[in-house]
């Protein structure tokens, strides 16, 4: 058989194809690799907020009410005594904690201050959100703000909008010894 | 070389084949990598979620046991690795017991410790529970007494551990034998022989309170030959404390509960 090459046209038309086929091919792939991305920083957000949830609740659950001032709460601010135990130096110890979220410039942020003698204190850049909104729940109505009040808010509702995606959770974290008829 | 003689060459087909589906398993295999970390950590998320479910129907189911009569401070059957929604708890008074040294499933009596409230407790008292030191048992009154002046006491027994002459040798004793809760006067049908004898009374006496109760619950405390000290002795019980223990999957989860009796309110609460 003789070696003929290829003519013009059918070098035209086989350009077309591969064309064609390598911006369908590249296309899915981008909207595949796109896609990937959107859901791994929307698992990574979800994953962060679980997380901040599941420590926020352990903390509201061992809220105690110390000396005067045991809780201070805004729209976009806490503030509360709780208990947490750590182990250092072989002793398992419940030190009792002064803990406050706050936003500033689209950051939430923690600090953490253990009482007493073994005084230590720690400030947290937790993650970046759009907004946060605290409500406290009284028994009757849902209040924006709670201070100068003897008693504990029986219920606080936390939102929070990430600033990425539009990611939006809400959740409900009851204090329990503030809760009058456990049965 | 042309395309028809490539692909006569036999073999080709099957080695293209090979290579593109090495690289589409290799793919998959990542992925599923990704979705196992990602169910691993929800399973994580709902053990955990489970754990605290659990805690509270153990208290709801220790409440409903307690109300229908059912023994509450060394029960077992009640309270020994009870099965709820996949998960498990048991509620333990001590882990090991002095006397038998095993470990006693049930409810702990809050008012078998000394309140440290109650204006009848001195530092004398204080003094002759075992590792509390003399500036220590002074700390503590005073600090008291200055709550005392504007009109609050002391809430969580984690506030002596702020005083300055704490140290970590009083520590089992505070957490054996304190308490800030219930109705202030000490239970001697639970109290331990170092509660009782803190409270002045002589070690026989003591040692013959616990071989009574053992056998009936004492009812009044002249019973025992007890006439003064009705201030800060009672035979009745205002408070519970629940140590419970849920296992859920992987999740073990330990939650200190104090139930007030009568109303079951929840006065303190701590989880791990």
């Amino acid at each position: 058989m003789r070696d003929k090459g290829f003519t013009l046209v059918e070098l035209l038309i086989g350009l077309t194809i591969f064309c064609i086929l390598a911006v369908t091919i590249f296309g899915a792939f981008r909207s595949g690799i796109l896609s990937w991305d959107k859901i791994e920083s929307r698992l990574n957000e979800e994953q962060n907020m679980v997380t901040l949830f599941s420590i926020l609740e352990r903390e509201i659950h061992n809220l105690v009410e110390y000396k005067e001032k045991p809780f201070f709460g805004t729209k976009d601010h806490i503030n509360f005594y709780t208990i947490k135990n750590i182990e250092e130096d072989g002793v398992c110890l419940n030190y009792i904690y002064n803990i406050s979220y706050s936003i500033q410039n689209s950051d939430l942020i923690k600090t953490e201050a253990r009482l007493g003698n073994f005084h230590k204190e720690k400030y947290m850049k937790l993650l970046r959100i759009k907004q946060v909104n605290f409500k406290y729940f009284s028994g009757g109505e849902w209040n924006n703000e709670w201070r100068d009040k003897e008693v504990l808010p029986k219920i606080i509702k936390i939102e929070i909008e990430a600033s990425k995606n539009h990611y939006q959770k809400t959740i409900f974290i009851p204090i329990t010894h503030s809760i009058d008829d456990y049965a | 070389m042309t395309m028809r003689k490539i692909t006569k060459n036999s073999g080709v087909i099957i080695i293209a084949s090979f290579w593109i589906l090495i690289i589409l398993s290799a793919l998959a295999l990542s992925i599923a990598y990704r979705a196992s970390v990602g169910l691993k950590l929800m399973q994580y998320y709902k053990n955990q979620i489970d754990a605290g479910i659990i805690t509270k129907e153990a208290i709801r189911k220790f409440i409903e046991l307690s109300e229908n009569g059912e023994y509450a401070y060394n029960n077992p059957g009640c309270f020994k690795d009870i099965e709820i929604n996949n998960g498990i708890f048991s509620i333990v008074a001590q882990e090991k017991d002095e006397v038998s040294g095993e470990t006693i499933y049930g409810a702990e009596d809050e008012d078998g410790r000394i309140n440290i409230n109650s204006p009848f407790i001195t530092k004398e008292m204080l003094l002759k529970l075992p590792h509390i030191t003399d500036d220590f048992a002074q700390d503590i009154i005073q600090y008291r007494s200055e709550l005392k002046k504007g009109l609050s006491r002391i809430k969580n027994i984690e506030e002596l551990f702020l005083l300055p002459s704490f140290n970590i040798q009083s520590l089992s004793t505070i957490l054996e034998f304190m308490t800030v809760y219930g109705g202030g006067r000490v239970n001697i049908n639970s109290a331990k022989k170092e509660v009782l004898t803190a409270l002045g009374i002589d070690e026989m006496l003591a040692d013959a309170i616990i071989a009574y109760r053992d056998n009936c619950p004492i009812t009044d405390m002249e019973e025992v030959g007890l006439r003064n000290g009705k201030d800060y002795m009672t035979t009745e019980s205002k408070c519970y404390r629940l140590n419970i223990s849920v296992k859920a999957g992987k999740i073990n989860k330990k939650t200190t509960v104090i139930l007030e009796k009568g109303s079951y309110k929840i006065k303190y609460w701590n989880e791990s």
